[in-house]
């Protein structure tokens, strides 16, 4: 799915969430991408660059319109920095 | 002439639909409908009867206007009506292929390719905003050739018609033959895909020889699966987003954009952009090539 995002996307590094719903993934460009469920399907969504991510307990809020919520436990705090950014 | 196919083949669709959903429960495909998404569908449809019968008459009067301009008429006669079917299915293409082609036609025609379902219900995501892209310039020519105007609205409800039950995934493959001539449930398939080789395929409205006399042709293949929709997917049940998105997105692009550029985001096909960190269906079926052969390469 990734990789039909517009653009292309090849993911280096991914998440999945805890109920196996979604998840948040980077390539080497440093984009990073989500995969959320839409109804009974999914759609990739690419974040625009220094997307906020914050770390609330173990879960991911991701500020973009709508608001994406991403349970990850302990992978979590990886994906709050710029500093997992594959370069 | 008050005959109007499409109002009267409506019902029809409603119980196709229907016959489609206990289909899916019968044969354990029950992820073709998602109730939301077919609630989406006909609202879509039932905004779109309303439009048309807020613009009917304007097209009618446009074609009134040009019959009117022409120094010919040809009446009423009986083997106008086959001619007359099969030219405004070629108008239609003409329409199709510009509407996937020019994004002022694109942003009215893409909620029919919005849902990432393809069954019956899908057909009934058309457009709201036809009359306002224009879309009937492409039936003139019909009316300054001497089709009487009635015709051309009576065929192209009928092509209209036609196309509803194309939108399935029901059927496999029909008959060689039928397949060869006539717009399929396969051939349509591959025009809502967004997988790359299948990209502005197949804009064939009755006969699907145009695509192949035209070379836009693309036959489904069994191994790879089909994902439907459009390439950025609305990810949105929301019916206002789901009809008017790409107009929003149109006048955002020509406010921002340099002078010079402005025109373009309006003329140009869907994900043209003048700074190219976008890709239009030509780049991406271009990528997917480049990432097939290097896929095959050794080492």
């Amino acid at each position: 799915m990734l990789r039909h995002s517009p653009g292309g996307f090849e993911p280096v590094e991914i998440a999945l969430a805890n109920n196996g719903c979604a998840a948040i993934a980077n390539d080497n460009a440093g984009r990073q991408a989500v995969v959320v469920p839409h109804g009974s399907r999914f759609v990739t969504r690419m974040l625009p660059a220094n997307t906020p991510i914050t770390m609330r307990g173990e879960v991911l809020d991701i500020e973009v319109n709508p608001p994406l919520v991403l349970a990850l436990d302990d992978k979590a705090k990886y994906w709050t920095g710029a500093d997992n950014l594959v370069n | 002439m008050d005959f109007d196919p499409v109002a009267i083949a409506i019902p029809v669709f409603v119980a196709l639909i229907a016959g489609e959903i206990v289909w899916t429960r019968l044969c354990g495909k029950r992820h073709a409908y998602e109730w939301r998404d077919t609630g989406t569908s006909l609202a879509i449809g039932l905004g779109s009867t309303v439009a048309g019968a807020l613009t009917g008459g304007l097209t009618a009067a446009m074609l009134a206007g040009a019959h009117a301009l022409s120094p010919l008429s040809i009446g009423w006669q009986w083997w106008a009506w086959p001619l007359c079917f099969v030219l405004d299915d070629l108008a239609y293409y003409v329409f199709h292929r510009s509407a996937h082609r020019v994004r002022w036609f694109w942003a009215s025609h893409v909620n029919h390719h919005s849902s990432q379902h393809y069954n019956l219900s899908t057909a009934l995501r058309q457009s709201w905003t036809s009359f306002v892209a224009l879309s009937f310039i492409f039936r003139l020519p019909l009316a300054l050739a001497g089709f009487e105007p009635g015709m051309i609205l009576v065929c192209a409800g009928l092509t209209l018609v036609y196309q509803f039950w194309i939108h399935t995934e029901a059927v496999k493959r029909l008959p060689g033959w039928f397949e060869a001539v006539m717009n399929t449930p396969s051939h349509h398939r591959v025009h809502h895909a967004v997988n790359a080789r299948y990209l502005d395929r197949n804009y064939a409205g009755t006969f699907i020889v145009w695509d192949k006399l035209f070379g836009t042709f693309q036959p489904e293949d069994d191994v790879e699966r089909i994902r439907y929709g459009i390439v950025s997917q609305l990810g949105s049940f929301n019916l206002l987003y789901a009809v008017f998105h790409e107009w929003a997105a149109i006048a955002r692009d020509v406010r921002s954009a340099p002078w010079g550029h402005k025109l373009s985001y309006l003329w140009r096909e869907p994900g043209w952009s003048h700074d190219g960190n976008r890709e239009t269906s030509d780049m991406i079926r271009k990528r997917a090539a480049r990432d097939r052969d290097e896929a095959r390469l050794p080492g």
